[in-house]
């Protein structure tokens, strides 16, 4: 199959590309040059002052409608997304659907509605609005500029939706991991209204090509970019314009002793926040805090979870390992055995085919990141409270915790891990479900997109 | 202590049957006392009994060498190995800071050393000789616990000749006293052995180029570089190595050996070129197996054993570490090729080891 991993306005023409081959997929790139990534911008920018015409309400229920045909099996990007993603991410079929439905059953009309509300975004986008003594008016972007990381489906879309739904043109740069899904998603905002769609471009290009990220970063006000630490530091450095950098986060889970009479239920929920994307999101957690003297014992909750990661291994089948990944997680594995055989206070629970799941019990209770690709560590602690001291110099990584524990304890631990850095505290179970409106790295995308007026009369 | 000196107590008659087959080989006999040797170490190793039985592996259920449960390298931070109280410990050069060191203990060291020279002199004097030795290691007083180190020592005390000596001291590289020696040689056409880290060559050679100086070293001199560079000077691939080892040294390339080896480990690699030259052969460059090793390149995600030229890691049984654990799970890339195999490299990700600290250790210390 091959698929044109790109999307240009539909006024665009006379450009070369090239194949990249993904299995028995082969995706088109645009070969890009300055002088046609410059061109593409004038042609998204006039596009542009067509949308700013418009209600933000109206753009808002496009994307909706948008996201719901997405959700159809039958739609046909959908189609071609399901058909090629698992070459292409490496992610199993059965994980591409699931990813999708997940990703897009979060994009509904109340989301939508919540993420306008937010900010009181549409009154302040249409005129000037009285804020005691002096008036404000808020402006999207003209270009925002999108650099995009890792193979998750779906994770460059809120900020692509947020810069649409401001009326702003957005050049998105795919990552080399997923090239593919950006450019089916424009691809289907323009099947569906031909005007948003031209304000739109999505190209791939090896990151670090110099002279097209000049023209990318010069020509946006707002660059937001995904990546790891170095990265995001190496491109914050060659913006002139606002730069809202996402780095790499990792994600952990608390169990409480009281909810550990359902510890099989909870070990299945926590088994699927860790299967979900093979653990390669941001969102996917390291490893679990099981309170001691609940029903059953730390160790015991780690041979539930074994199980319920087997269960998930069926269920949503893993993907390919690359040779490093397979290593890591034998290296990882390894080195726990070796510890078991050592006599420390260690249990480790392996998948019985190949690499598909690794459960780690492990009595020390410091913080410890997994090697990814399904490997789980469990450990004890008293009391949860004492986790907040665990964290370490781990802090400035943190994105989410799954939190399993009765309502009543929920204030109290938010309070904590808030404080620690965290900036999404969710069910177990829910952890890689976020709404469209979380304050990912604790900022609001539509908020950090905007650029303020006031007006003193 | 080397294999001239004093001999210790009885020995287990299963390590005489190694050291017997290291001198003379029968190769149809390898997978018999692999078995014992396997039996032998399930038997008076309490950690790999341990780790044996936690697989579910026994001597009862394994049939052939290729069953035998490999121990990863990282074990060897964690378990005390042994099969009795060693003679000698060997640590891994813990290159990672405040990562723990990996711990070999040999309990006859006469195996080891018999590995080492047999294999030694098979893969870089095929043709008999003695020569001069000019290493570019830190001499074996400076780092007592290094296997490399011990190994040259070993192969300098046996087949060195005269004027053969250490070029690293407690204040680094002596390159102007081996640049001195080089030149004498040069006139007096009396062919020479260079052993040594592979980055201290690259300094060396950097030297030299810097300086525009060059050697014509006589014919037969050959050169036994290990390790890779890990920051300690500058990358370089193994043909421009080879390249500068000829333009600088004058060394030609057959004459250039790779040497692979692990303090896990109680035998070698070489690669074939000098002895393929002696013996008449032309082959691919790759390192050979020794008669005692066996070597299987499995695919890290199934561990099942690749067909020729597809990257896999290495797991050696070597009957040489008998003292220990036979079977060693690295975490080495290579692929197979003709009757062994070519390194690629450590894969990416892990936690750095092997020789090549000794030198910036020391020179951390100027």
């Amino acid at each position: 199959m091959r698929l044109a991993a790109y999307h240009l306005p539909s006024t665009v023409s006379g450009f070369d590309v090239e194949a990249r081959s993904f299995d028995e997929i082969t995706l088109e790139h645009v070969v890009g040059t300055p002088r046609l990534l410059s061109e593409v911008v004038d042609h998204v920018e006039k596009a542009r002052q067509r949308i700013t015409k418009r209600n933000v309400r109206e753009i808002a229920q496009i994307l909706k409608d948008v996201c719901l045909r997405w959700r159809e099996r039958t739609d046909p990007f959908r189609r071609l997304a399901e058909a090629a993603l698992p070459s292409v991410t490496r992610f199993s079929p059965a994980m591409v659907a699931h990813g999708l439905d997940l990703v897009l059953q979060g994009y509904t009309v109340e989301a939508f509605d919540a993420l306008l509300r937010e900010s009181g975004t549409e009154e302040v986008l249409e005129g000037f609005v009285s804020l005691g003594s002096h008036l404000r008016r808020a402006y999207g972007p003209a270009l925002t500029t999108h650099v995009l990381a890792g193979n998750i489906p779906g994770v460059g879309l809120p900020g692509m939706i947020a810069a649409t739904i401001l009326g702003s043109a957005s050049l998105v740069k795919t990552a080399s991991s997923d090239p593919l899904f950006p450019a089916l998603w424009a691809a289907s905002v323009g099947h569906r209204d031909p005007e948003i769609g031209d304000a739109l471009v999505v190209l791939w290009w090896p990151g670090g090509r110099e002279d097209l990220e000049t023209v990318a970063f010069d020509r946006a006000d707002v660059v937001v970019a995904y990546g790891s630490d170095q990265t995001i530091h190496e491109l914050q450095g060659r913006v002139r314009g606002r730069f809202l950098g996402h780095g790499h986060r990792l994600s952990f889970g608390m169990i409480g002793r009281e909810v550990l009479a359902n510890a099989e239920e909870v070990a299945e929920r926590a088994a699927y926040d860790a299967s979900l994307f093979d653990q390669q999101g941001c969102l996917s957690p390291h490893l679990f805090y099981i309170e001691e003297g609940g029903e059953v014992t730390p160790k015991e909750f780690v041979g539930l979870l074994a199980s319920a990661m087997e269960r998930w291994a069926k269920r949503l089948p893993p993907g390919s390992l690359t040779r490093e990944e397979a290593v890591a997680v034998r290296r990882f594995r390894a080195d726990y055995e070796a510890q078991e055989v050592a006599g420390k206070d260690v249990a480790l629970f392996v998948s019985s085919e190949k690499l598909d799941w690794t459960v780690i019990y492990e009595a020390d209770p410091t913080f410890t990141a997994s090697c990814l690709q399904r490997t789980v560590l469990v450990k004890p602690v008293a009391d949860l409270s004492e986790v907040n001291g665990l964290l370490g110099s781990w802090r400035p990584y943190l994105q989410a915790v799954g939190a399993a524990v009765a309502p009543e304890r929920v204030g109290l631990l938010a309070t904590q891990l808030g404080a620690a850095g965290v900036s999404r505290i969710c069910p177990v179970g829910k952890m890689q479900a976020p709404p469209l409106t979380w304050h990912q790295e604790g900022r609001s995308l539509l908020q950090d997109l905007l650029r303020w007026v006031d007006l003193e009369v | 202590m080397t294999l001239l000196e004093g001999c210790e107590a009885v020995r287990e008659p299963v390590v005489e049957r190694v050291l017997n087959f290291i001198r003379e080989p029968q190769r149809q006999e390898f997978d018999r006392l692999a078995l014992a040797v396997f039996a032998f170490q399930y038997e008076r190793n309490d950690a790999y009994r341990r780790f044996c039985d936690r697989r579910g592996i026994a001597p009862a259920t394994v049939s052939s060498w290729q069953e035998i449960p490999a121990v990863p390298t990282t074990a060897f931070k964690l378990l005390e190995l042994s099969c009795a109280p060693p003679e000698q410990v060997f640590l891994t050069s813990g290159t990672s800071l405040g990562a723990e060191r990996g711990r070999h203990g040999f309990p006859w060291l006469e195996v080891y050393d018999t590995s080492l020279l047999t294999n030694f002199s098979a893969h870089l004097l095929p043709d008999g000789v003695r020569l001069r030795m000019l290493i570019l290691t830190p001499s074996p007083d400076l780092l007592p616990t290094s296997s490399l180190i011990h190994m040259i020592e070993v192969v300098r005390k046996a087949y060195g000749s005269e004027g053969s000596t250490y070029f690293i001291g407690d204040r680094g590289i002596d390159i102007s006293g081996l640049l001195h020696a080089l030149r004498e040689i040069e006139a007096w056409q009396e062919p020479v052995c260079l052993l040594g880290t592979s980055f201290a060559f690259v300094h060396v050679l950097d030297a030299c180029l810097a300086d525009s100086l060059s050697f014509q070293l006589p014919d037969g001199s050959r050169l036994m570089d290990t390790g890779g560079f890990k920051g300690h000077s500058r990358e370089v691939s193994r043909g421009e190595l080879l390249r500068l080892y000829q333009k600088v040294f004058g060394i030609p390339e057959a004459f250039c050996i790779n040497e692979y080896g692990m303090t896990e480990m109680g035998s070698q690699f070489y690669d074939n070129t000098l002895r393929d030259r002696t013996h008449g052969r032309s082959r691919p460059r790759f390192k050979l197996i020794p008669p005692w090793v066996r070597t299987r390149i499995v695919d890290p995600a199934t561990l099942e054993e690749l067909p020729e030229g597809e990257v896999g890691l290495l797991t050696h049984y070597d009957l040489a570490n008998c003292g220990s654990v036979m079977a060693v799970e690295t975490e080495d890339l290579g692929y197979k090729i003709g009757e062994g195999f070519e390194i690629v490299g450590r894969a990416p990700g892990a936690e750095a080891r092997g020789c090549s600290l000794t030198l910036e250790e020391l020179q951390g210390t100027r």
